[in-house]
């Protein structure tokens, strides 16, 4: 779809064109041709005004008026339309809407002659006079009536600082019944209500509200026909939701609505923050050329109220304004008459505001910031939430997450989307646990503005247990990673998860960060690792490390884990120290040792200190009754003995003696 | 479905076919007319003034040339008599009896023409003022009698006080009187003056007195009767696609309690709308009832009334609040319901002043045979809500 001849397209259709794509606003159109049409000659008529915000089709609709009647014969041969929109710029005085009339007219042939306003110099009003005079004076030769379409005609009414113009203006349209005025305006002008306002209650107010959603689908179906582009039409029947919230997004303006359209079929592969990126980028020059149009002031506090995203009142204005309350409630009396602003009336007697259009308000959060995220976020979330279904919310969640984890995501956007998902009630806890876990870890967000991890984890400790006890290593890492748990801890409940996903790499090095920060249990499981991984020279540095609080730790570990401490020993062949910790610990008639310990030890061919154990400790052979004769067999020498093993437990020996013969294998070559 | 709409005119002034005739009132300012009384015209805005003296213009009894024009533009004395001159041209050259006199008349002014790729231009060095008295003496010499009707008068007097001075409004003031009471100007030329502001009210504040204006005829436009109200509407219904009984039509004058064509037409436009919309031709009284919700929404600036009065007359607002509270509450409000409120407040100076000079003279209210209500019903329904008077026990 071409946007540009969406946003723009009444200025370079022709008269055919604006016929055949004009779709909503039919009522309006019909209704007042119909009047048109109907005015008999010698009865009065009646002049309009369409109220409607930029993008309303007010343009659009005078324009159609205006190829209505160039195109109808009848209408053509009693009617001449001059449509004002495009010089409007132009018209600082009355005399200069009378003089685009005639330079209009002119243009069609009609050859009137130019008045020098320097003849007038001393008397304004009668060269305002004089060109109404021609103009009227060409219609009554012509035997034409004048329908004058002039869009933001209350720039007009309202010429720079006196009412002479307004009430000049008026005087004419009743004195001369050759000029009907169709005017379009983005303002309730005070001219058409104010009692002593020339223009009170003298057009008729024609209010352009929100499309509704039958017209919606009506522009869309229209729009996939001609363009001939049936995503269109898909989009209707696949995303009738997002039609709604489009519709809901923009107010039902045609404008901008057809924006978020062409958005949706034009870039379906661009999602979440990109593609509201770009649907703000898109919109830029309609709503910059809304803010044009504002006073400095009026600008001032639209931008503050943006800020607040909810409603807010006067007395929270104020303080961001820097403005007493009367200035602030008169800027907001005139930013509500220009539909930039509605009013809410709260429970208590205060009135409360916020931007009419959301999107626009989204927009000013998007671009008019600057720090601003938190504000944006809210925003946001209540973007995203209109914007997609819960599902779709859930998996723009996750891609979000994929994003951020590999880092293909640049900071502000990263912040703004990570907060506004976050805020999110749509997005389940697990996903937004996920989030947050990518978020911190990826260090993309300053910790300080995301909320506390508890919000999301309830009891981080008790999640990271749960997560443990679940066996979801990978949740439990990134718990930890975002836990303020201390670091001794940290590192090596994280070497525990990545233990367990066998990623003896990261399981490594955090183990060995814990050991630094004098977690024992570290180097047991560090030890377990290189121990398990055959690797003897980490071993040894680990175990033999010469510093003194690693020395310490040592000793306390070879407390803790007496038996894996000797294993170790053992295995690094350090048998002094061995047999140092062993003392009489296997000696001891009443001391039951791990059957893993024992198993280790005839790894490590130990069958005699085995042996000697088992003789000397009956408890014991009796309840590691397969490792005794695993041990006997082991031995040489035990055939008679071995012939008490019973047949039961025979093929469980034949099977741990496989196993330690794999192990020596392993160990020893 | 051909839709064809009420034959309503709610912007511009009512004429030709859209015109309701106020036969009435026309013939009482024919009344005065004929018997060389100038006449003040008064009625707030939108009740209805223009239309009728448009067509008195258009319609004139035979012995008179006439014409109207809005004159709200005119800022000095130059722009008022340079608008007789043309007025009084345009009228006897449409009406007058012999037109060789008026065209030399006319051509005297050697650089003013009027037509077809003709410029006017206004002569700086005639003095129009003169022009106008002499063109005066031309009439009566030629038996002509000619009529005005100048519509916002006050408005000019209003202005050339604001532009030019209080001594150029005062000797416009004082050449009107001369006009109507020089029996040799008063036989020949009548001046209808239109005003929804009270010419009064401006005087006063011009020249401190009301003198000067005093012997006016004044003629007040009231709201329709019952019966003319319902003539009204159907009148406004003839050959309209929607359609309303008997039942509707008493219902929706109810609704409007006070029959001023302006609001009565409001209400049909927006019934036709509701209709229009759904395809359904006959008016129910929900519908009536919604279109007049949506009316009172539409008017959003009602606010803007009260805010006004707070912001201008803070000492008075109570006294004002109250009147109006009460006038929405019953409708009317008599002159000594308004006394008995002004008593309350302590008020018995200036409280008729201010009735008439606030409340009367910027469009709330409006008296009728010493009873005031409201000009507009949506107003009063409005103010009926927002300031609710308590119930007395």
């Amino acid at each position: 779809m071409n946007v540009e001849l969406i946003q723009y397209q009444n200025a370079h259709q022709s008269y055919d064109e604006v016929i055949n794509n004009f779709i909503v606003r039919q009522k309006e159109f019909d209704r007042v041709m119909d009047d048109i049409r109907s005015t008999q000659d010698g009865s009065s008529f009646q002049h309009y005004v369409y109220v409607g915000k930029r993008g309303s089709g007010k343009s659009t609709l005078l324009r159609r008026i205006q190829a209505e009647i160039e195109h109808d014969k009848k209408l053509k041969a009693k009617y001449i339309a001059v449509n004002l929109s495009e010089e409007l710029s132009g018209v600082y005085r009355l005399y200069d809407l009378w003089d685009y009339v005639i330079r209009d007219f002119n243009e069609n042939g009609y050859g009137i002659p130019h008045i020098d306003f320097r003849l007038y110099k001393h008397d304004m009003k009668a060269y305002t006079k004089a060109l109404h005079l021609q103009v009227i004076t060409v219609l009554q030769s012509h035997k034409k009536k004048l329908i004058l379409l002039v869009d933001n005609i209350d720039r007009v009414l309202n010429t720079r600082g006196s009412d002479d113009d307004a009430a000049l203006l008026r005087e004419l349209l009743m004195n001369f019944k050759d000029i009907r005025i169709i005017g379009g305006s983005t303002v309730m002008s005070e001219q058409f209500w104010k009692y002593d306002m020339p223009f009170y209650e003298f057009f008729s107010i024609k209010r352009l509200e929100a499309l509704s959603i039958e017209e919606v689908k009506k522009l869309l179906m229209h729009w996939s026909k001609i363009k001939k582009l049936p995503e269109i039409e898909d989009l209707l029947t696949k995303y009738p939701g997002k039609i709604q919230s489009i519709r809901m997004l923009t107010d039902g303006m045609p404008r901008t609505m057809l924006l978020f359209v062409d958005m949706l079929i034009n870039r379906p592969e661009q999602h979440g923050y990109h593609y509201l990126q770009l649907l703000v980028d898109r919109a830029t020059p309609i709503y910059q050329e809304r803010l044009a149009t504002l006073s400095p002031a009026q600008n001032k506090v639209l931008t503050e109220l943006a800020f607040f995203w909810d409603a807010a009142s006067v007395d929270q204005l104020i303080p961001r304004c820097k403005m007493d309350g009367k200035t602030v409630s008169a800027l907001l009396n005139q930013l509500t008459q220009s539909r930039h602003v509605e009013k809410i009336k709260g429970n208590t007697k205060n009135l409360l505001y916020r931007l009419e259009e959301r999107f626009f308000n989204l927009w000013f959060n998007m671009t008019q910031g600057g720090p601003q995220q938190r504000h944006e976020a809210k925003a946001l979330t209540d973007f995203l939430e209109q914007w997609y279904e819960k599902t779709e919310l859930n998996n723009l969640s996750i891609e979000f997450s994929s994003f951020i984890k590999k880092g293909e995501i640049r900071q502000d956007y990263a912040e703004s989307m990570s907060l506004a998902l976050l805020r999110s009630k749509k997005i389940n806890k697990e996903n937004k646990q996920k989030l947050y876990l990518d978020v911190k870890k990826s260090g993309l967000v300053e910790a300080n503005k995301l909320n506390e991890p508890e919000q999301f984890f309830g009891n981080i400790e008790e999640a990271i247990k749960k997560a443990y006890d679940n066996k979801d290593f990978q949740k439990a890492i990134e718990i930890l990673y975002i836990s303020d748990i201390d670091n001794g801890r940290k590192y090596f409940e994280l070497g525990l998860c990545y233990d367990n996903l066998e990623n003896y790499f990261e399981a490594e090095k955090n183990y060995l960060l814990a050991v630094k920060n004098g977690i024992i249990d570290a180097i047991y499981s560090l030890s377990i690792i290189y121990y398990r991984n055959n690797d003897k020279a980490k071993l040894k540095n680990l175990i033999n490390d010469s510093k003194s609080q690693a020395i310490d730790a040592i000793r306390l570990f070879s407390e803790k884990y007496h038996e894996f401490a000797m294993l170790l020993y053992l295995y690094l062949g350090d048998m002094e120290k061995f047999q140092e910790m062993s003392g009489h610990y296997l000696n001891e008639a009443d001391t039951i040792v791990s059957d893993s310990f024992i198993l280790s030890l005839l790894i490590h061919k130990q069958t005699n200190w085995v042996s000697h154990y088992f003789q000397t400790n009956e408890a014991a052979k009796e309840r590691y009754k397969s490792l005794y004769y695993v041990t006997l067999m082991l031995q040489a020498g035990q055939e008679q003995e071995l012939l008490k093993m019973p047949p039961e437990i025979k093929e469980n020996v034949e099977d741990v003696i496989a196993t330690i013969k794999e192990q020596q294998k392993f160990y020893y070559g | 479905m051909k839709w064809t709409k009420p034959n309503t005119i709610t912007g511009s002034a009512a004429e030709g076919s859209k015109y309701f005739r106020r036969k009435d009132i026309e013939d009482k300012l024919w009344h005065e007319i004929v018997n060389y009384n100038h006449v003040l015209f008064l009625a707030p805005r939108r009740v209805g003034k223009s239309s009728i003296v448009m067509y008195m213009a258009q319609n004139n009894i035979n012995s008179f040339s006439s014409k109207y024009e809005n004159i709200q533009s005119d800022s000095s004395i130059q722009d008022f008599y340079y608008r007789m001159c043309t007025m009084s041209y345009d009228a006897l050259s449409t009406y007058g009896k012999t037109k060789n006199w008026l065209s030399k008349w006319w051509n005297r002014w050697k650089i003013t023409s009027v037509g077809k790729d003709k410029i006017d231009i206004k002569n700086v060095d005639i003095d129009y003022r003169q022009e106008f008295f002499d063109l005066l003496n031309d009439i009566q010499q030629q038996k002509e009698k000619v009529v005005l009707f100048l519509d916002e008068f006050p408005d000019v007097i209003w202005n050339i006080y604001n532009k030019s001075g209080s001594q150029d409004a005062e000797t416009l003031l004082n050449d009107v009187r001369e006009l109507r009471q020089t029996k040799s100007f008063k036989d020949v030329f009548i001046m209808v003056l239109l005003g929804s502001i009270g010419l009064s009210h401006i005087v006063k504040k011009i020249s401190g007195r009301t003198d000067k204006v005093n012997d006016l005829h004044k003629e007040y436009l009231n709201a329709l009767k019952p019966q003319k109200a319902q003539e009204f509407l159907e009148y406004l219904m003839v050959g309209a696609t929607m359609q309303i009984d008997e039942e509707t039509k008493t219902y929706i004058l109810n609704k409007i309690g006070h029959f001023i064509p302006y609001y009565i037409q409001l209400i049909i436009e927006e019934c036709d709308d509701i209709l229009y919309d759904e395809k359904r031709k006959d008016l129910t009284k929900g519908d009536v009832n919604k279109a007049y919700s949506l009316l009172l929404k539409k008017h959003e600036h009602f606010q803007d009334w009260n805010d006004r009065l707070a912001k201008y007359f803070p000492e008075k607002y109570d006294f004002l609040l109250e009147v109006l509270s009460t006038c929405a509450k019953h409708e009317y409000l008599s002159i000594q319901e308004v006394f008995n409120i002004a008593r309350a407040h302590n008020n018995l100076k200036e409280w008729k002043a201010d009735v008439d000079d606030i409340l009367i003279a910027d469009g709330y209210l409006n008296e009728e045979e010493d009873k005031f209500c409201f000009n507009s019903p949506l107003l009063r329904d409005w103010w009926k809500s927002r300031h609710p008077l308590m119930e007395k026990q």
